[in-house]
């Protein structure tokens, strides 16, 4: 057995999913299927107004004239929308918690396995959590001193009862109601999700955060997160994603809406770990979201930042629109899949505004029988002049039974702006391995090494608080072979 | 689907010229059906995207099918130097057939068809051919002179649209130089698809040259397929200017070890000239190699589209791919479309793309008008010696003066 094919069969028995636990607790859920009494049941459950009804009824006829997008790479069995449960909330928590003692253990336990900061001590660390479970908001700390500032950080459900005037405003306004199949699928049920906003001239002190867990089986996890964030202000928004272990596939169809007005900076990091089926590729999640910022002001500012491990099947694409002058728009990304996990993910960048920059940053790792796709589209639009663009788009292979993918698409329509693009596939040389066991690391510690090395640029663009756990995610996923 | 009724009827009529052969019939049929299945292309079909094909320049409801019996042609096109002539006229080989020593050209009669899912053009192709040239080099033989095809398209043409079909087959050991242009006499509506196949056997070397223009109202499809075997070399290098609307369209099929194919490209466009490359390099065998690089001058409203694909099968270990577009984009309207893709099941490989657009760099323009040369004069310069590049790779002189000149004319003119 050479060194290589020692390296692929230890990937390959990488660790169990350490996440994969199940949190007994009792759940109320409507009947199954998708139709208009699930909507309403869904609209009065979160007493919402009667135009978040009527907006999300317009997004289920729209949906009804929709097909199932079928262009992508990773093919799926067909999904049939009426087995699914659309709402599932924790029943003992039917009137929200008031305070973290209200919690109920079982799920306190749950987020202390996977290490979320929801405990007071854990204050000291800088992190609001907005911890969604399954489909209602269990607690969100740090709220009074985010509200002295002006800040709201809250559920979209309350939003929608609180601050109706800028929900109705700006949701939909990023991802319209008449997007794609999944889009349109997740404004006609979506259940819960985080709403930001950060008035004019206020720099966000902390890391906001938001936890999703999907627990209780055969629900479909259809989150939507609004961040506004008005003139002059920043904010770094992060979201973690772990699922428990179930053997049927379930599907997560979230939208991300993202709007950053004159002079205004966001920076989204995901880590995301979902459950990403066994060995051969039974069970896990289907991971198809929507996520989009629009750079709707002057001098404004996006930025992605993703990690990618788990998930049978991961389908998306941040992306950017750059509408306001001078703003820019940042995509980086590491996405690993191994065994049967496929990925088909990469950004778009829609420059329209004068002197618009974007860069993008994108690293596949594949081992196993898995397929991991980059795809991407820069469109520099006639009237974009002075802009700028620089993709790079990385690949390494882990044996011979993967796949990695590039499908970039670029399209330059202004002689004034400059589109480059590059990209590499390769594998981890025996020289580099050579030269690091050489220096007294084993086969593992010398992988590690050089995959964190692969990755780098992107783990750096993550805060603090989340480099830690991608690295350790890194590590899990690479475990057996890489440490 | 109106259109394609009409089609229908003309596929009936077109049945009774005399150079389709009973055997052939069946299968120009099958393709003819499999045509009006997939429907004519349009911008949603992934591989029609950025095609000029998909912008509803043909309509296939107004195509007339004619035969040219005339086999006349104007003798100054032909090149200087010393070479063998292959003349096609508006479809059809009219020059005399060569056979010699290690070379044979003759009129197509292969026969021969296939089928790609996604490509309709090609089913259209098969359905409507006329039957272009043959050549074939024996085995050990090296064809002394260049082969020069010219595709002759005359203004007493009745029809519009000119399908054809050819073949170039080269043995063990050959070796070849095929040069081809296009001379278009009058400047009415064309419909053109050419479809090549290419086989080169064992150690065989090609060699093709294109320089592909049209006149202002032509449609283009230019469709090769070449398949190599072990040791056996595939360069190609095509000058595309003044093509009106074009899709240049190239599979090549690796099927042998240190198989090797290099495709070269300029595109120096103006006007309206809407020009589309679709490259696919498909590595089946260890230690394959291949390369594509393009270079891009546009100016006014002109178009270029680049497609590149590289696919690695699982087998095709140390394999080495490459590619490069690159493109200046002279003017606020020109585009520039790209969408170089990597497709790879095997990890020992070393591929890599590199795609880049823009304007020309001020910082040069500065220099060479800090030593007394003219704005214009400098760009122009730019412009020769970004696509020299390209040109100064062709190792036959006679070709090589001819790029040269040609590239020259152009940048007098604009």
């Amino acid at each position: 057995m050479s060194a290589s094919d020692e390296l692929i069969q230890q990937y390959q028995d990488r660790t169990e999913y350490d996440h994969g636990f199940v949190t007994d607790i009792e759940t109320i859920d409507v009947p199954k299927g998708l139709s208009e009494e699930t909507i309403k049941f869904i609209s009065n459950q979160k007493k919402e107004p009667q135009w978040m009804l009527d907006w999300r009824l317009n997004a289920f006829n729209r949906l009804q004239k929709m097909k199932e997008p079928d262009w992508q790479k990773p093919k799926y069995p067909k999904i049939n929308y009426q087995d699914l449960y659309y709402y599932s909330a924790p029943k003992n928590f039917k009137d929200g918690p008031k305070s973290l003692d209200e919690i109920d253990p079982e799920i306190k336990k749950t987020y202390d396995k996977l290490g979320i900061p929801l405990e007071e001590q854990k204050r000291l660390a800088g992190v609001a959590v907005d911890a969604v479970f399954d489909s209602v908001s269990v607690a969100t700390t740090f709220k009074d001193k985010l509200k002295e500032i002006g800040v709201i950080f809250c559920s979209i459900s309350e939003a929608t009862r609180e601050h109706p005037e800028l929900v109705q405003k700006y949701l939909g306004s990023v991802i319209p109601v008449t997007d794609h199949y999944f889009a349109t699928l997740n404004s006609a049920v979506f259940t819960d999700g985080s709403f930001v906003y950060i008035p004019p001239g206020v720099r966000c002190p902390m890391e906001l955060s938001t936890y999703f867990r999907i627990n209780a089986e055969n629900t479909g996890q259809f989150e939507r997160t609004l961040i506004i964030a008005d003139k002059g202000s920043y904010v770094s928004y992060l979201e973690g994603c772990t699922a428990p272990m179930r053997d049927e596939n379930q599907l997560h169809a979230a939208n991300v809406e993202l709007i950053a007005l004159d002079d205004a900076e966001i920076k989204y990091s995901t880590v995301q770990n979902w459950y990403p089926g066994d060995k051969d590729g039974k069970g896990g999640i289907y991971n198809f979201v929507t996520k989009r910022g629009d750079c709707r002001g002057k001098n404004s500012k996006i930025s992605w930042t993703q990690v990618e491990t788990g998930s049978a099947i991961t389908w998306k694409y941040p992306s950017c629109i750059l509408r306001g002058d001078n703003s820019q728009g940042e995509f980086y990304s590491v996405a690993i899949t191994n065994n049967c996990q496929m990925a088909d993910t990469g950004t778009k960048m829609i420059h329209l505004g004068k002197n618009t920059k974007s860069k993008i940053i994108s690293k596949g790792i594949s081992a196993g029988r898995a397929d991991n796709m980059y795809r991407g589209l820069v469109s520099i639009h006639p009237k974009a002049s002075g802009s700028k663009n620089f993709t790079q788009c990385d690949s390494l292979l882990v044996g011979n039974k993967c796949g990695a993918h590039t499908v970039p698409y670029i399209e330059n329509k202004n002689s004034s702006s400059e589109v480059e693009h590059e990209a590499t596939t390769s594998k981890i040389s025996d020289d580099q391995l050579f030269y690091c066991r050489q220096r007294g690391l084993n086969q593992e510690e010398a992988v590690s090494l050089i995959v964190n090395g692969f990755c780098k640029e992107v783990l750096q663009q993550l805060p603090m608080e989340f480099a830690v756990e991608a690295q350790k995610l890194v590590g899990i996923s690479l475990e057996g072979s890489v440490g | 689907m109106n259109d394609l009724d009409k089609l229908k009827d003309h596929f009936k009529g077109f049945k009774n010229f005399d150079f389709i052969s009973n055997e052939s019939l069946q299968s120009r049929t099958d393709a003819f059906d499999r045509f009006c299945k997939k429907g004519i292309p349009n911008l949603k079909q992934e591989h029609w995207k950025y095609s000029p094909l998909s912008k509803d320049l043909v309509h296939f409801e107004d195509l007339k099918f004619s035969k040219n019996e005339d086999k006349s042609y104007d003798k100054s096109h032909l090149e200087a130097f010393d070479h063998y002539p292959v003349l096609v006229k508006d479809g059809f080989l009219i020059s005399e057939q060569v056979s010699e020593e290690g070379l044979e050209i003759t009129k197509y009669n292969k026969e021969y068809f296939y089928e790609i899912q996604k490509n309709q053009i090609l089913d259209f192709n098969n359905a409507f051919f006329m039957p272009g040239f043959e050549i074939k080099i024996a085995k050990d033989y090296k064809v002394k002179k260049p082969i020069v095809i010219y595709n002759f398209f005359s203004k007493k043409f009745e029809g519009n649209n000119i399908n054809n079909k050819s073949f170039i087959y080269l043995d063990k050991n050959s070796k070849a130089e095929i040069y081809e242009k296009n001379i278009f006499e009058g400047e009415q509506f064309l419909f053109f698809t050419k479809n090549l196949e290419i086989e080169l056997e064992e150690n065989a070397h090609l060699v093709k040259y294109y320089l592909n223009s049209t006149n202002k109202n032509t449609t283009i499809y230019n469709f090769i397929r070449s398949k190599l075997q072990k040791s056996s070399v595939f360069e190609k290098f095509n000058f595309s200017h003044n093509v009106s609307s074009c899709r240049d369209e190239i599979i090549s099929d690796l099927n042998g070890r240190d198989a090797f194919v290099s495709l070269n490209n300029i595109q120096h466009l103006s006007q309206k000239c809407f020009h589309e490359i679709k490259w696919e390099i498909n590595h089946n065998e260890e230690n394959t190699k291949s390369s594509q690089f393009v270079k891009s001058a546009l100016h006014d409203e002109s178009v270029a589209a680049f497609q590149g694909k590289i696919y690695v099968n699982s087998k095709a270990q140390k394999t080495d791919g490459y590619q490069l577009s690159r493109a200046l984009l002279l003017s606020d309207q020109s585009k520039f479309l790209a969408k170089p893709e990597l497709e790879i099941y095997a990890d020992d490989v070393k591929c890599s793309h590199g795609s880049s657009s823009g304007s020309i760099d001020q910082e040069s323009i500065f220099y060479l008008r800090s030593r007394g040369i003219s704005e214009q004069e400098a760009k122009k310069m730019m412009i020769e010696g970004f696509l020299a590049e390209v040109i100064n790779k062709i190792k036959n002189e006679n070709i090589k003066n001819i790029f040269y000149s040609k590239l020259n004319e152009i940048n007098q003119s604009s």
